[in-house]
C-alpha cells in the first residue's frame, strides 16, 4: 500500500496519516511503515487465528513423551524434526476395549452425512421451484412460516423425536379402547437414520430459502418461452431449473456437509456406543484423558480436515452461498 | 463398512420410490388435461391406499403373509385398497368428464401440492408438530410428561438460583465495573452538553491542556505497569520475585483486565483527540472553514452536528476540549480505583450516583433546556455510552452467575465482539495487500466443528500441574513472569472463566461476520463516498456516517444471525468444561436432563430457550414478509 493510497476505511486506527507524518519532517519511509499498520494489524490477526490450529497440527505428530514435556512450537525447530511419527494415528485407527477404531466412527459420520445433504437437496429444490414460481393461495404465508423455522432450536423437536423415532405415535380415541396408529413405529432410534432424518427437517427450511432466492432471481423470459413451446411446470423444473441452479445446489450442500459432519448435539441425542460420528468420538476421547490424552490430536485433526478439505475446494461456493443466504438483493 | 452400505443403498431406495412418486404425482396432474379419468383413478388409489394402511396398521383386516423386510404382514390390504380405490376413482372419472376451466383449476391447485408438498409434510412432521409437543410436555408433571397440566418444570427452572439468579441483584450495585459503567455515562453526559454547546477559544484551548495532560498520566501509568510486568517477567526467576510479592501482586493482577477496559475506553478518546488537532492544524494551514463541512451530499446522514449548532469549533462534531479533560480526568481516577480497590463499598456507589445525577442535573441548568437538546449523538458521547453500556452488561451477568444468566452474558458477548471484530476486520482486509488469503485463513474457522474448536483451544490454555507449560497461552504467561493458571476450569476465575470459552465461539464466528460485512461494504456505492469526501467528511466521518448507515440492514442480519446460533450453544461448553465451575447454560442443562429421561425438564429447557430466540424469528419473519412484497 503506497503512501499516497491509504484507502477509504481502512486508515480508521491509523491517528498516522502519511500525509500529516510528512509535513512533520518525518522521512517518507517512516510515514510508509506507518500507513501500512492496518495491514499488519490484519496479518496479525490472521496468525493469532491461525496459529492454534497448526497447533493441534503439529502436536497430532508429535510422539506423547514430547507433547507432555515440551510446547509444539518447539517441534519446528530443524533438530526436532526427527520427532514426527505416524504412531498417534496408528494408535486412534487402532480398535481398543474401550472404543472401536476410528474407523467406524469415519464410516458412521459418512452414513449420516451423505443421505442428510442429498435428501433435502432434492426436496428443497422442487419446494424452491414451486414457491418461486408458481402461484397459489398462501404461497407467501407458507414460505415465511417455513423459512421462521431456520431460527428454531434443535432441542424444541428432541423429545418427541426420541419417543417417535422409538415408538410411532399413536391416538386413543376419547371414550374408546380404540388406539389409532398415526405413525408408525419405525424402531430407529440409536440408528443413522434417526439421525439423517433430524437433519433433512433442520436442512430444509434454508435449503428452501437459498435455493428460492436463487431460483427465483432466474430470468422470466426463459420460462415464458419454455410455456410458449407447450411445456409444463414439471418438464419446465427438470429441463431448465435444475441444470441452471446447480451452483445454488453447491452452495447448499457445502453448508449442510459442512453442518452435519460437524453436528454433535444431534449425533449425541440419537446415537449410542459404536454407532456414533467423528465428533461425539472426539469428545469421548478427550473424556478419556489420562494415558490417552495424545489420541486427541490425531481424532481431532482427522475431524476437522474432512471439511477443512471441502472448505478450501469449494470456497467460493460457500460463501456465494452465505452472502446469498444473508444478504438479499 | 455395513452401516455405510446398507445405509447407502436404502437411501438410495428411498430416493428412488420418491423420485417415481413425484414423477408418478406430475404425470396424473398432466392427465387432468386429456384423461380425466386416469387423474381420478390415480386420487382413489392414493385414499385407498391410506385407507388400506389405516386398516391394516390397526389390525382391522388381516390379508396376505409376511414377505419379510419391509413389507409388513397384510400388504395385500394395502395393495387391495389401492386397487379398490382406483377402480372407484376412474369409475367416477369415467361417468363424467368436468369442462376444460375445471380441470384447468385442479391443475393449478394440484401442481404447488406435488412440488411443495413434501417440504411442507417434512416440516411439519419433524420441526411444526414435534415443537408443539415439546411445549405441552413441559406444561405437564412427571418426568415423561405423563402426569396433568402443571407449572412444575418451569417452577423449578426459575426458582432455583443455579438456573435463575435473582438474588444477587443488589450486589450488581457495588460491583467495580458497575462503577466505571456510571463514570461512562458521566463522560457522556459531559461529551453531548460538550457538543451542544460552545465556549470561548481561550477556555477550549486551556481544557485540551488540561485533557491532554490528564489522558497521558493515565496512559503513562497503565503503560508503565506494563513495561514493569515485561523487564521484571524477563529477569526474575520463577515465584522469587520482588515485584511480584509487592506490586503486581494477585489482587493487582486479577485487576488487570479491568485496567485493559479503561486503556481501551481511554485510548479511543486519545485516537478521536490526536485525529481533531490533526485535521485543525491542516484546516488552519489551509485557511479553510471546516466547520462548514455540512453535507449536500446524497445522504441525509451527512448533517454533521456541528452544522446543526453552527458552531465554529473542531471539525470532530462532538469532540470537544471540555469533554476530554473529563475523560482524562476519569481515566486517572478510575485507574486509581481500580487499584485501591476503594471501589466496592455501598456508600462509594451512592456517592458516584449522587455525582452523576448532580452532574446530570448542571448540565441540563446550564444548558437551561431540556434533555432533548443533548447531543448524544455525537461520536464520543455515543462511544462513551456504548463502552458504559457493555460495562454495565459485564456487571449485571458476572454477579448474577446462572444458567440463565449466562445465557444471555453468551449471546451479549459473542455478538457484540464478533460483529464488531468481523467489522473492523472487513475494514481493514478492505483493499489490503493479500486481502483474499487473509479473509480465508480467518474466516477458516467457520468450517471447523465446535468440538473440534474446542479440542484446539483447550490445547492453547492447557495447564501442566508442573514442569515446563505445553498450552501456548500459559507458556506466554509463565514467560512474561506470571503465574500460569487455569481458564476454564478454575474455581479462582469464576465467573470470568466462561469469557474464555466465549472466546472460542467468538473466534469461530468473526469470519462468518467479516465475509458478509466486507460484500456489504463492497456494495456501497463508490459515488456516494466521493460525494462525502468532495463535501469535506474525513475517513471517520465516512465511515459512521456514510459506510455504517449503508450497510445497516446488513449488520441487522448479521447480529440476528448471531444470536439464534448463539442462543443454543452447547457443544463448546461440553466439551470444555461440561458445564462445571458455573459454566453451565441452558442448552447443556437440557442435554443433561434429556441424558437423565426426565423428558419434560428438558423440554421445558427448551422452551425458554426457545421463548429467547422468538423475537429474533419475529422479526426475521416481518423482514422476509418485507422482501417478499418489495
Amino acid at each position: 500500500m503506497s503512501a499516497s493510497t491509504v484507502s477509504p476505511a481502512t486508515d480508521e486506527p491509523g491517528v498516522f496519516s502519511a500525509e500529516a507524518a510528512a509535513t512533520q519532517g518525518v522521512g517518507s519511509r517512516m510515514a510508509r511503515l506507518l500507513a501500512a499498520i492496518p495491514t499488519w494489524i490484519l496479518w496479525l490477526v490472521v496468525i493469532i487465528w491461525t496459529v492454534p490450529t497448526i497447533g493441534l497440527l503439529v502436536s497430532s505428530f508429535r510422539p506423547p513423551s514430547a507433547i507432555n514435556n515440551s510446547g509444539w512450537w518447539e517441534a519446528i525447530l530443524p533438530q526436532n524434526w526427527d520427532q514426527f511419527t505416524l504412531s498417534n494415528y496408528e494408535d486412534v485407527f487402532a480398535a481398543s476395549s474401550a472404543r472401536p477404531s476410528l474407523t467406524t466412527n469415519l464410516l458412521n459420520s459418512l452414513a449420516i452425512v451423505l443421505p442428510a445433504t442429498v435428501i433435502p437437496i432434492g426436496i428443497a429444490t422442487i419446494a424452491a421451484y414451486g414457491f418461486a414460481w408458481m402461484e397459489f393461495k398462501g404461497r407467501n404465508w407458507l414460505f415465511v412460516g417455513l423459512i421462521a423455522m431456520m431460527a428454531l432450536p434443535n432441542q424444541m423437536t428432541f423429545v418427541p423425536l426420541i419417543q417417535l423415532f422409538g415408538g410411532g405415535a399413536s391416538w386413543t380415541i376419547p371414550f374408546t379402547e380404540q388406539t389409532l396408529r398415526l405413525f408408525p413405529d419405525l424402531g430407529i432410534n440409536g440408528t443413522a437414520a434417526s439421525v439423517w432424518l433430524t437433519h433433512t427437517s433442520f436442512g430444509l427450511p434454508l435449503a428452501i430459502f437459498l435455493l428460492h432466492n436463487y431460483i427465483s432471481q432466474l430470468p422470466s423470459d426463459i420460462f415464458e418461452a419454455a410455456k410458449v413451446d407447450g411445456a409444463n411446470h414439471f418438464t419446465i423444473f427438470t429441463k431448465l431449473v435444475l441444470p441452471l441452479s446447480a451452483p445454488a445446489i453447491a452452495a447448499f450442500g457445502i453448508f449442510q456437509f459442512l453442518w452435519t459432519w460437524n453436528d454433535f448435539l444431534i449425533a449425541s441425542v440419537f446415537l449410542d456406543g459404536d454407532t456414533v460420528p467423528m465428533t461425539v468420538a472426539l469428545v469421548n476421547i478427550v473424556g478419556e484423558q489420562g494415558q490417552n490424552a495424545h489420541l486427541r490430536f490425531p481424532a481431532g485433526f482427522i475431524t476437522i480436515v474432512v471439511p477443512l478439505v471441502v472448505f478450501f475446494s469449494l470456497q467460493k461456493h460457500f460463501v456465494r452461498g452465505l452472502l446469498a443466504g444473508s444478504v438479499k438483493g | 463398512m455395513g452401516t455405510l452400505v446398507s445405509t447407502l443403498i436404502s437411501v438410495v431406495a428411498a430416493i428412488a420410490i420418491s423420485g417415481v412418486v413425484f414423477v408418478g404425482f406430475n404425470a396424473l396432474i398432466d392427465a387432468t388435461g386429456n384423461r380425466w379419468p386416469v387423474s381420478v383413478a390415480g386420487l382413489g388409489g392414493f385414499i385407498g391406499m391410506i385407507v388400506g394402511v389405516i386398516v391394516q396398521h390397526n389390525g382391522w383386516l388381516k390379508l396376505g403373509g409376511d414377505l419379510g423386510g419391509p413389507l409388513q404382514p397384510g400388504w395385500l390390504t394395502i395393495l387391495l385398497g389401492v386397487v379398490v380405490g382406483a377402480a372407484i376413482g376412474y369409475g367416477f372419472g369415467a361417468v363424467r368428464t368436468p369442462p376444460l376451466p375445471v380441470r384447468q383449476r385442479v391443475e393449478n391447485r394440484w401442481r404447488p401440492v406435488a412440488f411443495v408438498g413434501p417440504a411442507v409434510a417434512f416440516v411439519v412432521l419433524g420441526l411444526v408438530l414435534p415443537s408443539i409437543k415439546t411445549i405441552i410436555i413441559s406444561f405437564r408433571a412427571g418426568r415423561r410428561g405423563e402426569g396433568g397440566a402443571s407449572l412444575d418444570n418451569y417452577e423449578q427452572i426459575f426458582a432455583d438460583d443455579d438456573f435463575f439468579n435473582v438474588t444477587d441483584f443488589d450486589r450488581i450495585f457495588t460491583s467495580r465495573l458497575f462503577i466505571v459503567a456510571l463514570l461512562g455515562v458521566i463522560i457522556a453526559v459531559f461529551a453531548a452538553y460538550a457538543s451542544a454547546s460552545q465556549l470561548g477559544a481561550e477556555a477550549e484551548a486551556r481544557a485540551t491542556r488540561l485533557g491532554m495532560r490528564a489522558i497521558g498520566i493515565g496512559a503513562g501509568l497503565v503503560a508503565a505497569l506494563m513495561i514493569i510486568g515485561l523487564i521484571e517477567g524477563i529477569a526474575r526467576t520463577p515465584n522469587q520475585s520482588w515485584i511480584y510479592d509487592n506490586i503486581l501482586t494477585p489482587v493487582v493482577q486479577s485487576r488487570i483486565s479491568l485496567w485493559i477496559l479503561v486503556a481501551v475506553f481511554f485510548g479511543g478518546g486519545l485516537a478521536y483527540l490526536a485525529r481533531s488537532r490533526q485535521v485543525s492544524i491542516k484546516a488552519a494551514a489551509a485557511g479553510a472553514d471546516t466547520s462548514t463541512t455540512a453535507a449536500n451530499g446524497p445522504t441525509d446522514n451527512l448533517a454533521i452536528s456541528s452544522s446543526n449548532s453552527g458552531l465554529n469549533r473542531s471539525p470532530i462534531a462532538g469532540l470537544h476540549p471540555g469533554l476530554v479533560a473529563s475523560l482524562g480526568a476519569a481515566a486517572v481516577i478510575s485507574i486509581v480505583l481500580g487499584v485501591t480497590g476503594l471501589v466496592t463499598t455501598a456508600e462509594f456507589t451512592s456517592l458516584v450516583l449522587l455525582v452523576a445525577g448532580l452532574a446530570l442535573l448542571a448540565v441540563v441548568l446550564v444548558t437551561n433546556s431540556r434533555l432533548g437538546n443533548l447531543d448524544l449523538g455525537a461520536p464520543t458521547a455515543s462511544l462513551s455510552l456504548v463502552v458504559a453500556g457493555i460495562l454495565l452488561g459485564l456487571a449485571v451477568f458476572s454477579t448474577l452467575q446462572s444458567v440463565l444468566w449466562n445465557n444471555l452474558w453468551w449471546v451479549a458477548t459473542v455478538t457484540g465482539l464478533s460483529t464488531v471484530l468481523g467489522l473492523l476486520l472487513a475494514i481493514l482486509a478492505d483493499r489490503a495487500r493479500g486481502e483474499i488469503a487473509a479473509r480465508t485463513l480467518i474466516f477458516l474457522p467457520m468450517a471447523i466443528s465446535m468440538v473440534g474448536a474446542a479440542v484446539i483451544w483447550d490445547f492453547v490454555f492447557e495447564l501442566q500441574a508442573s514442569g515446563t507449560q505445553t498450552g501456548l497461552i500459559n507458556a506466554i504467561l509463565q514467560g512474561l513472569g506470571f503465574k500460569a493458571r487455569g481458564f476454564f476450569i478454575n474455581s479462582t476465575l469464576i465467573p470470568w472463566n466462561n469469557f474464555w470459552i466465549m472466546l472460542i465461539m467468538i473466534w469461530i464466528q468473526t469470519g462468518f461476520a467479516m465475509v458478509i460485512l466486507s460484500a456489504a461494504i463492497k456494495g456501497v456505492p463508490g459515488e456516494l463516498v466521493e460525494a462525502a469526501r468532495v463535501d469535506g467528511a474525513n475517513e471517520v466521518q465516512v465511515f459512521w456516517r456514510v459506510i455504517i448507515p449503508q450497510i445497516r440492514t446488513t449488520i441487522v442480519v448479521v447480529v440476528t444471525t448471531l444470536i439464534i446460533g448463539v442462543m443454543k450453544v452447547f457443544d463448546l461448553v461440553k466439551a470444555t468444561t461440561g458445564g462445571a465451575n458455573r459454566t453451565n447454560v441452558l442448552a447443556n442443562e437440557m442435554f443433561n436432563q434429556l441424558r437423565d429421561s426426565n423428558f419434560s425438564l428438558a423440554s421445558a429447557f427448551a422452551v425458554v430457550i426457545f421463548a429467547l430466540v422468538v423475537p429474533v424469528m419475529v422479526l426475521n419473519v416481518r423482514r422476509n414478509l418485507r422482501e417478499l412484497a418489495g
